[in-house]
């Protein structure tokens, strides 16, 4: 999801205001309310007439609101808004999503196999032994909304052989761990993060592992605290590159991490 | 060609001195002036603190807070020009695993192995590890209608390292590359300029295999062909007549293009004058409107 300089589509703005104050923290009734309100207020309709009197101005026209798949209108901490192209294909791979949301159909033809998640399943340690449950196939009425609970639900849309565009307002990630089944097994293909900046702070560790030194040790260790475990991870293997007569004193701690994987890493590493 | 450099000084620059040299003394519109900018980007390369300083920084900053420069998994903007002309950008390339279903996700996740050009051009050089390996081909681009599908006579040019302190320029709508994984973790610094008319022109995805255009890059003007689509399904009784003028006047043909075929869904009224309205378009954008 791209980050917005202006958060809000103008033509979203009131609505938002108005919902951001009845509604500061994401609840899935509030948020059926929200995309209600937007859709048949035309606000959304709104939004799409706006971009195409900017693009109309201004050939150069870069708008901030487009994405690959349509247009996000509102990126706040609290609720992301989008308006989204339904793929014409079941996708071979199914993915969790990690924040709750709430779905509606802007046209007719929007189809979706629904899956749940194993009750029990330990979120963050990838099972390979662990199956989705499908749960049923069904139509996506036209302005009905649709809710899709992080760390439950698995919804797979489709439009076979039509273009057709749903909008979803999303809640902050609630879980830090996409899943991602493979269709034909409904088994696991893998678990990676839903935090793009964990991504980007492996990154920067990975620089700082080549281009850093035991200077940089204090930086490092911030992230042996870090609630990612692929960051945890990443922060001790760094400090082990770089200043490895602390990273032996952090390894300690994390024979009793709280991941089952690091825990065995750990205790590997001192053996 | 794509073109090689190996600018040797011994002198360094800070990423604010680099900037302030490009903006003062490089034209945007002239490739041999860009190029000219490798000296300059050679002695940022020799300057071995700076994208440490930068990513020290960045890891200290609070948790939670605002934190600025990387803006994907791979990249992070260093700084840019007061008119936005010129930037900076570190990116930073992960080696992947060497074969089965994981190597492949990480190479399309990394956009490793996908052809493509850029509609800007841009001068790179290596910072610190092997570098990864890029087949360069060509193509003219006066040639090229800029549909999928379409046969685009590919020229093989040359595989090329980025290794450390070696230039490459890469010409814009000219120049198609593919990267490879580097062996080990690489960095590279790149010197992007954008030009005025950067949001009219497609960047191109190709199938070298087969000698043709694949796809598109969803650079601003495909974004742009996206939302107008949408514009077909998604409209009240306005819309029409703004896709009309769309049609009419914009710079873009493929914008005008996926304006008629959405002022045809938005009104399928209209749908005679949208025929006619296609008439100054290219033949295959034309042929696609009637499908």
């Amino acid at each position: 999801m791209k980050i917005l300089n202006s958060p809000v589509h103008p033509c979203i703005a009131d609505a938002f205001t108005h919902f951001a104050r009845s509604s500061p923290h994401f609840s899935i009734d509030a948020a059926a309310e929200f995309i209600e309100s937007v859709v048949t207020g035309g606000q959304i309709r709104d939004a799409v007439n706006h971009e195409l009197r900017t693009t109309l101005a201004n050939n150069l026209y870069e708008s901030p609101f487009w994405t690959t798949r349509g247009l996000v209108l509102v990126a706040a901490p609290s609720l992301i808004l989008a308006v989204d192209k339904v793929p014409a294909h079941q996708s071979r791979v199914l993915s969790s999503l990690s924040q709750d949301a709430v779905v509606m159909s802007l046209t007719e033809g929007v189809h979706y196999d629904r899956y749940a998640m194993p009750a029990d399943t330990r979120l963050d340690v990838l099972d390979p032994d662990v199956q989705l449950v499908m749960n049923g196939h069904a139509m996506l009425d036209r302005g009905t909304p649709l809710a899709v609970r992080a760390e439950v639900d698995v919804i797979d849309f489709y439009a076979p052989g039509e273009q057709r565009y749903l909008v979803k307002a999303m809640s902050p990630v609630r879980l830090d761990f996409t899943w991602s089944f493979d269709r034909t097994s409904l088994k696991p293909w893998n678990i990676s993060g839903a935090h793009l900046l964990d991504d980007q702070i492996m990154t920067a560790l990975e620089a700082l592992e080549h281009l850093g030194g035991v200077e940089h040790a204090g930086t490092i260790e911030h992230y042996l605290d870090a609630r990612s475990h692929h960051v945890r991870w990443k922060a001790l293997q760094t400090l082990n590159a770089v200043a490895p007569e602390r990273a032996l004193l952090a390894f300690d701690r994390f024979l009793t991490d709280p991941h089952p994987h690091i825990r065995k890493a750990a205790s590997e590493a001192l053996n | 060609m794509a073109i090689t450099l190996f600018p040797e000084t011994t002198e360094q620059m800070t990423p604010v001195e680099f900037l302030d040299h490009v903006a003062r003394n490089v034209d945007p519109y002239s490739d041999e002036s860009i190029m000219s900018a490798s000296h300059a980007l050679a002695k940022l390369a020799r300057n071995r603190s700076f994208l440490v300083d930068f990513v020290n920084s960045y890891l200290l900053a609070e948790a939670g807070g605002p934190r600025s420069g990387f803006y994907s998994m791979q990249s992070a903007l260093l700084g840019q020009t007061d008119d936005g002309v010129f930037k900076l950008r570190a990116n930073f390339w992960a080696p992947v695993r060497t074969s089965g279903r994981a190597a492949r996700d990480e190479a399309a996740l990394l956009s490793y192995e996908l052809a493509h050009d850029h509609n800007f051009p841009f001068l790179t050089i290596g910072y610190f590890g092997p570098g990864y390996d890029t087949l360069i081909y060509e193509y003219d681009k006066s040639t090229v209608a800029g549909y999928e599908g379409e046969r685009v006579e590919l020229r093989f040019l040359e595989k090329a390292r980025l290794e450390v302190n070696k230039v490459l320029f890469f010409r814009p709508s000219t120049d198609i590359h593919i990267q490879l994984p580097p062996k080990s973790f690489s960095i590279s610094l790149n010197l992007l300029v954008h030009r005025k008319d950067n949001p009219l022109i497609p960047q191109y995805v190709f199938d070298v295999e087969r000698g043709n255009i694949a796809g598109f890059v969803d650079s601003i003007d495909n974004l742009r062909i996206k939302f107008l689509q949408l514009a077909g399904h998604v409209f009240d009784a306005d819309t029409p007549d703004l896709l009309r003028e769309i049609a009419k006047t914009h710079r873009c043909v493929r914008t005008r293009q996926m304006a008629l075929r959405s002022l045809a869904l938005a009104s399928p009224e209209a749908k005679e004058q949208v025929m006619a309205m296609a008439k100054d378009l290219p033949e295959h954008l034309r042929a696609e409107l009637r499908t």
